[in-house]
């Protein structure tokens, strides 16, 4: 599963800040492999760490991490703090020069473990790799070897909001020298030794760390490819532990996947082409339609529409099973082959969601003939994506096919982090889900659950903000045992002109909020970007989850009526993915939100996100503003099993009430972009599945 | 807390049993997925029964007309038997007699040339340039090309320079009677591999069976014709 290739200096062991390096406390310049995922938790007496680190790119790792410290100020029980790192390489490794990374420790927190780096790492054989490097901050604070400007001391009176980016302190004050090396004894098992430049200056004052040696030693062995453990001595005085487990997205279980096999194309008579006599009677072309229907739903594609003509063929499918909409093509024309009369020539595919068609995608049937047992890319060539308005033939719907109700009853978790108290908290609970497609656009939702058991209502954190009280009041929501009303919609889904999408959605939109809203996109069919605007009417719901709403006045300030954005969505190419909104936010603050993404065309999704509103730091409170991470894992991507589940967790170190967005599903982007051209290429490996 | 919550842990259980209760395709939570990741890891390969195998071959013999192909995945210790479903071309695709899983697979004179429903599945070949010096049962050199998906559902093209060898004449028992055949040798070398395919080519030139390399994860598959 690994993707690493053999002259990069790659690890997937990480130190005990959780970022990729073989040594122990000190950083390296190596890198994980590209796309790595990794969670490492590690301990020392009264010092644990807790690091999701992604490697965003082969030269850039990103990492939030959650550190609680026990007795390090009066003022906590145990200090716990949240922080993010960026690592960068500069330069790779050659045969004669080492690889060089500058890293920013805790660049955006308190700057309790804050530090920068520049260092450098160089192999030796296969198995040794030596480090040395520069330190600042953290890691300036031990070995110093002489240094430039002030940098201002972290004391915890100045921790204030944390959230600040203190580029002012950067590579200043002392800098200390650090160095070390990493051995593999073997494939299982490695050690380290390291000189340490961080003198844990904060800690020894709180009297809670001692040192008698610079140098840190440890043992690690590697459980399996992406998992290992590590035992190491700090200092001459503490000993610990340290687990490492990774994920690699662009790695799958089973790659391509493990699914049925397709039906093969069934290839014409030469001679029966030209046989138009089923065209006119209407009995034949029922038999045709009802063949169509029965063998698309043999993989599980729903036929919605359909027109025939002698010599072209026009299919309106709505695919709720392939997670890549290039299977569920592949699949409907090889299904086209077997079902329609040896005289259609024209193969038009409109994809639907939501009931509105997004992209129309035509073949000719000889060319599907020909290319089956091809190289795919052969059959991409062949095909031709269009806006299904500007195509225009648009098929008639078949009868029957509305309204179609699907439902489920499913266990869930609700879950709270990061609470000073009780930094993980949740319920696990029991949801009944409906939906009801009424056809052309129109959708009904709903959905109620009911708390089975957990300790979410045990949270006696109440909200202290300065401004209208928008989402901290979410413990208050989870104070009720009763069944609570989750979500209780009616959409439409509506095309106005080609390129153009629609949405209004109105009810019990999510926990906190009822109201309307209504979306309109731009996406021509094979766009890098989109352009959307979004407005809402909101209301916010009782605590108690019922059908009830509260007064839009809070102790701190009235939650406005009206908010919404203007988004622009980029897609870069190479898997990266852009959106920026800017707006009114749910507490009537206007201001940006920058997200990121790297995405994989397996359906993984990484990224991280910001927001910035005209409230104050200081009227934010702790975090200073909204940020915040975002994980996509498909499902299918676990099994190799097609389904269009895609589970996505956010975490956010702190939810206050800056910069917060009603949480409405089915917005437009994410709705139509799987049907347009650039989504489905990204997988056209799928086609012949 | 715990015993006040004894109903709810009572539904919890039946949430649990009902995992999966739903009228959706695909419906997979929290549960359903934790069970099936179990279920995977359990899998281990299993050859089956060879008296099995044969009866089966003995019924697709003697129930159906068309030709039949014993096929053999080495290591994945699978074996079928295959019916022919469809043809385009001089490619033939077959499923598996006397199963109802959707398991296909094409051949292109013999040799396999893509797989469906196995997982890790080989989409296509190009081996008509070793099967034209094959077909001949001369000596010679020719380049093929395999294709996979990788993860992230891209194409992988491995290319293979073979060198084709012709070996000894032999004698092959099947249905119909004896058939002589000549042994055809392919060595291949890739990047980083090399493999060793056989072929048994008749004197018109077709192939009655095979050890031809599948993939990485797939390695060598055998196709033999029984009728």
């Amino acid at each position: 599963m690994s993707v690493a290739s053999a002259n990069e200096l790659v690890t997937t062991l990480t130190n005990n800040y959780g970022t990729p390096s073989g040594l122990i406390d000190m950083p390296t310049a190596e890198m994980a492999p590209d796309a790595q995922l990794s969670t490492t938790v590690s301990y020392f007496d009264g010092f644990s760490k807790t690091t999701l680190s992604f490697q965003v790119a082969p030269w850039l790792t990103g990492s939030f991490r959650y550190a609680g410290t026990r007795d390090l100020t009066p003022q906590f029980d145990t200090f716990y703090d949240r922080s993010f790192d960026l690592r960068f390489r500069l330069f790779e490794e050659t045969d004669y020069s080492p690889a060089i990374a500058v890293g920013l420790q805790d660049f955006l927190g308190t700057g309790v473990l804050g530090g920068e780096y520049v260092v450098a790492t160089k192999s030796v054989g296969t198995r040794l790799r030596l480090t040395a490097g520069l330190g600042w901050g953290r890691f300036g604070s031990n070995n110093s070897i002489g240094g430039f400007g002030t940098r201002a001391p972290f004391n915890f009176a100045g921790v204030g909001t944390g959230g600040d980016v203190s580029i002012s302190n950067w590579f200043k004050g002392d800098i200390g020298l650090f160095g070390g090396f990493s051995y593999e004894v073997s494939d299982k098992l490695s050690f380290a030794l390291e000189y340490s430049s961080d003198s844990y200056d904060t800690e020894r004052r709180a009297g809670i760390f001692e040192q008698s040696t610079a140098i840190n030693a440890s043992l690690t062995y590697r459980i399996a490819q992406d998992a290992s453990v590590r035992a190491f001595i700090l200092h001459g005085e503490e000993i610990g532990v340290n687990f490492t487990i990774g994920i690699n997205p662009r790695g799958m279980p089973v790659p391509g996947g493990l699914e049925a096999a397709p039906l093969p194309v069934a290839v014409r008579d030469p001679d029966a082409a030209r046989d138009l006599g089923w065209a006119d009677q209407p009995a034949a072309r029922a038999q045709v339609a009802k063949s169509l229907d029965e063998t698309l739903a043999l993989d599980e594609i729903d036929l919605i529409r359909l027109r025939l003509e002698g010599r072209a063929a026009y299919v309106g499918i709505q695919n709720e099973t392939y997670d890549r909409t290039s299977q569920a093509l592949g699949r409907t024309v090889r299904a086209m082959t077997r079902a329609l009369p040896a005289s259609v020539e024209e193969f038009h595919v409109t994809l639907y969601t939501k009931g509105i068609p997004a992209s129309t995608v035509s073949f000719s049937r000889t060319d599907i003939e020909r290319l089956e047992h091809k190289a795919s890319d052969e059959a991409l060539a062949a095909a031709t994506f269009r806006d299904s308005l500007r195509f225009g033939n648009l098929p008639e719907p078949l009868p029957g096919k509305f309204p179609r109700y699907g439902w489920s009853i499913y266990p869930f978790t609700r879950v709270s982090l990061f609470d000073p108290d009780e930094p993980l908290r949740f319920d696990v609970a029991l949801r009944l889900q409906g939906q009801a497609e009424l056809g052309r656009g129109w959708m009904a939702r709903a959905a109620t659950s009911v708390k089975l058991f957990g300790n979410l209502d045990q949270s006696n954190r109440f909200s202290n903000s300065r401004i209208p009280r928008v989402r901290s009041d979410a413990a208050r929501y989870a104070q009720s045992d009763a069944p609570r009303v989750d979500w209780l919609t009616l959409s439409k889904y509506q095309r106005f002109a080609p390129d153009y999408y629609g949405r209004i959605t109105f009810g019990y939109l999510e926990q906190m909020y009822a109201g309307v809203s209504t979306e309109v996109l731009w996406r021509p069919v094979d766009s890098r970007i989109a352009i959307g605007a979004e407005l809402n009417y909101v209301r916010p719901r009782d605590f108690d989850g019922d059908f009830g709403l509260r007064d839009s006045n809070t102790l701190s300030g009235t939650i406005p009526d009206f908010n919404g954005h203007a988004s622009v969505y980029y897609d870069f190419g190479g898997g990266y993915h852009a959106q920026v909104d800017a707006g009114r936010y749910l507490a009537g603050d206007w201001g940006v939100t920058i997200g990121f993404d790297r995405e994989f065309a397996n359906g993984w999704k990484v990224g991280a996100f910001a927001t910035k509103t005209d409230v104050s730091a200081q009227d934010f409170g702790e975090g200073s503003f909204d940020k915040g991470i975002r994980i996509t894992a498909p499902i299918s991507w676990l099994f190799g099993k097609p389904t269009q589940q895609a589970p996505t967790a956010v975490i956010r170190p702190l939810t206050r009430d800056g910069g917060a967005r009603v949480n409405v599903t089915g917005r437009l982007y994410e709705t139509i972009r799987n049907s347009h051209e650039r989504d489905t290429v990204a997988s056209w490996g799928k086609f012949w599945r | 807390m715990i015993a006040a919550s004894l109903p709810r842990l009572s539904l919890l259980v039946c949430a649990m049993i009902l995992a999966a209760c739903s009228n959706q395709r695909s419906s997979e939570n929290v549960f359903t997925v934790t069970k099936r990741v179990i279920e995977q890891r359990r899998v281990k390969p299993v050859a089956p029964d060879p008296q099995v195998v044969q009866a089966v071959a003995v019924d697709a013999l003697n129930n159906t007309t068309g030709p039949v192909l014993l096929y053999q995945l080495e290591d994945r210790k699978a074996v079928a038997i295959l019916r022919p479903i469809a043809q385009n071309g001089a490619y033939q695709t077959w499923a598996s007699y006397g199963s109802s899983e959707r398991l296909s697979a094409t051949t292109l004179n013999g040799v396999l040339v893509s797989t469906r429903g196995l997982g890790n599945d080989l989409m296509s070949s190009r081996v008509e340039p070793l099967l034209e010096v094959v077909a001949r049962r001369e000596d010679g050199v020719a380049t093929i090309q395999q294709r996979y998906l990788d993860g992230e559902n891209q194409i992988v093209n491995l290319k293979s320079d073979c060198k084709i060898t012709r070996g000894e004449s032999e004698t092959l028992a099947s249905v119909s009677g004896s058939v002589p055949a000549v042994r055809m040798t392919a060595e291949c070398w890739q990047a980083d591999r090399s493999v060793e395919n056989f072929y048994l080519v008749d004197a018109n030139g077709v192939v009655v069976q095979s050890r031809h390399w599948a993939g990485p994860t797939m390695g060598y598959s055998t196709i033999q014709r029984l009728r």
